[in-house]
């Protein structure tokens, strides 16, 4: 199966914060070795690049500047990377595109676009972001280009409505042309993984459908990528090993993040028994602890609840979702 | 002794007289700290789930226990706890629910026949290594009675808990009397009062008149059911006599009314100091298992404030501490 895996960097892969002034000096300046990964990201990206025919690859909004340091990283990481991107933020400031700085749609899409058309139209995608951004919105506005699902003038319309500079929406416009006399996939973006770093409540990404799932941590994306048949068992057993491993997080985390996945209809509950039951095959102790508080935590939810299927999204509302956010930014603003 | 892993809280979601949006939030709020309890949430799934998904939480500190009724979420906290799947219950149910679920479904401690409900009341003295601005008041209503040895365990379990809470080594306790002359007092309160004087471990100064508690002379005060709930009462309704007082001599004087105008804000911050309610909760005591109950209509930071207090006692071995003093 030709699948390509679309990671974003910051937030998602590493543990950055940008937040601040001096958060932003302190990343630019940070070593390969000091730079942080969230657990399980690592040994995830392993078991997807062992898929045949995959392909990985990091399109990020860090400036190209620290292309050698973030490569070594993903060497030191074991990584093998298909793609690199990362945004021209130097050319940038120097030609006073200072709206471009922190605006992603207009850098992300094009970039996006243009990967496509350098592999085959029989390649599927699951794609990786974070809540501190608008991943959401351009993966699966991306996907819907490649799908045929949006119009060029209607695509125009909502990068000038993001702050795309013109020569970024002619850009998009020019590869959307080539893009659409390929025979592409009805579905080409088939998931797209939201990591909520930031705790976002996942509501947020409703308007989007379920096909954005967004997660708490890599093992949540674990169990959503065995659920699609795109993860073995042995691949999520060491997954969910090497996440136990990590200080922060404990068999009773991980039994809640499973609960919250089929709570939220992501997930069905027997995906949850065919753990315990791979778990205890392996026999890890620990791991059968894990899957069985999991298996009981699961257990406690709402049967009712559970047999509702969840609200699909027909089609996605872009224009509302960009003046839902302009909206929230000024209630921000006025607070 | 610190207890190890992870602490589990359940948290009742239904009981309270308000909507389980505040204890869900409160839990939601906790649940994004770097040192998060876990939290069992008891209630409605479609309620609790629907208000986790709007807002910012940590799901991996969460989790769901659905319950169809108010009364159902309780017994199944005191279930959890009495299992031994939570280290502690947070309810904000009334005392006649709390009452009839706990006698039913907890464990009594070792030789103590009579549980005791607290109350923490705000004082002119603060205490403890963290300064905090409370007196403990128990038996406040859990029961209605007490005899001389119920009193001196009330005394025992409450000191314990300033202890552990306010980091108050040796927290001054006194017996709730009309009187501070012990002739004049009920027998079992004499007795009680003889009991502890002779404790070396107790720092027992003497009776306390009801006057004397927003004063902070006691660090704990110990009474039985039904005079600590007059008493609690009593002081409860300061700030309503206050504020009816205040709207009677506004009506009275155009002076009075400009005067009062210009006070409005700090008499408000008074009314909110007395609200005993808003501090949080207060632990249930002489059970094996620990609960932690909250005013009916406790609102979002009354739960955020039960539920590190209740984090703090379970981290600090309460119960522990608690048995080893009885």
């Amino acid at each position: 199966m030709a699948i390509v895996f679309r990671w974003d960097l910051d937030k998602t892969y590493l543990k950055t914060e940008f937040s601040r002034v001096q958060d932003l000096i302190r990343t630019f300046f940070q070593k390969a070795e000091d730079k942080e990964v969230f657990a399980g990201a690592t040994t995830l990206i392993h078991a997807l690049d062992a898929i045949p025919e995959s392909k990985t690859t990091f399109i990020s909004g860090s400036p190209r500047p620290m292309r050698k340091v973030l490569k070594k990283k993903l060497e030191l990481d074991g990584i093998h990377v298909d793609a690199l991107v990362l945004k021209p933020n130097f050319s940038n400031f120097l030609r006073g595109r200072f709206r471009a700085l922190k605006e992603q749609v207009g850098y992300k899409l094009p970039a996006l676009l243009e990967q496509r058309l350098k592999i085959s139209s029989a390649h599927t995608e699951i794609c990786f972001g974070d809540d501190a951004e608008v991943d959401a919105f351009i993966y699966s506005l991306y996907g819907d280009v490649v799908a045929g699902k949006i119009e060029p003038q209607r695509l125009k319309r909502l990068m000038q409505k993001v702050g795309a500079y013109e020569d970024q929406i002619d850009h998009a416009l020019e590869l959307y042309v080539p893009l659409r006399q390929r025979q592409e996939e009805k579905n080409p973006v088939e998931r797209i993984f939201i990591h909520l770093e930031g705790r976002s409540g996942p509501q947020r990404y409703a308007a989007y459908g379920v096909r954005v799932v967004p997660i708490y941590n890599y093992f949540q994306a674990g169990l959503m990528l065995y659920s699609m048949q795109h993860l073995h068992m042995d691949d999520l057993l060491k997954l969910t090993q090497t996440v136990l491993a990590h200080p922060r997080l404990n068999e009773k985390r991980l039994a809640n993040s499973a609960q919250d996945l089929v709570r939220r209809h992501h997930l069905a509950l027997n995906v949850i028994d065919e753990c315990l039951q791979g778990a205890r095959t392996l026999g890890d102790k620990e791991l059968v602890e894990c899957f069985e508080r999991a298996s009981r935590r699961t257990r406690e939810l709402d049967k009712e609840e559970l047999q509702k299927a969840p609200d699909e999204v027909q089609t996605i509302d872009y224009e509302k979702i960009l003046e839902m956010r302009l909206l929230g930014r000024r209630h921000s603003k006025d607070r | 002794m610190i207890s190890k892993g992870p602490v589990t809280i359940a948290l009742d979601t239904m009981s309270g007289a308000q909507s389980s949006t505040h204890a869900i939030r409160a839990a939601a709020k906790l649940s994004m700290k770097s040192d998060a309890p876990e939290i069992l949430l008891l209630g409605n799934e479609h309620e609790i789930g629907s208000t986790l998904d709007g807002i910012r939480h940590d799901a991996e500190n969460l989790a769901i226990f659905h319950t169809q009724a108010a009364d159902s979420a309780l017994s199944k906290a005191c279930t959890l706890v009495k299992e031994a799947r939570a280290d502690a219950l947070v309810s904000a149910a009334p005392v006649e629910q709390l009452r009839t679920t706990c006698k039913a479904m907890l464990t009594k401690m070792d030789n103590v026949d009579k549980q005791a409900l607290c109350a923490v009341f705000p004082t002119e003295k603060r205490r403890g290594a963290k300064e905090d601005p409370f007196s403990l008041i128990l038996d406040i209503g859990f029961e209605t009675t007490a005899t001389t040895q119920n009193l001196v365990h009330y005394a025992l379990m409450g000191a314990a808990y300033a202890q552990v809470i306010s980091q108050n080594s040796k927290p001054s306790v006194a017996l709730l009397a009309s009187s501070p002359t012990l002739a004049q007092a009920p027998t079992h309160l004499q007795q009680a009062a003889a009991t502890l004087h002779e404790s070396s471990t107790m720092n027992f100064i003497g009776l306390l008149e009801p006057v004397d508690i927003p004063l902070g002379k006691a660090d704990v005060i110990v009474s039985d059911g039904f005079v600590g709930n007059m008493a609690l009462k009593l002081l409860e309704s300061s700030g309503s006599i206050i504020k009816r007082l205040i709207t009677y001599a506004h009506r009275q004087k155009i002076l009075a009314k400009a005067g009062l105008m210009m006070l409005g804000p700090a008499l408000t911050n008074i009314k909110s100091f007395m609200d005993w309610q808003e501090y949080g909760g207060a632990p249930l005591l002489g059970y094996e298992q620990l609960c932690i109950k909250l005013a009916v209509n406790a609102s979002e930071q009354a739960h955020y404030n039960a539920l590190k207090v209740t984090q703090k006692a379970i981290t600090n071995d309460f119960l522990k501490i608690c048995k080893e003093a009885l």
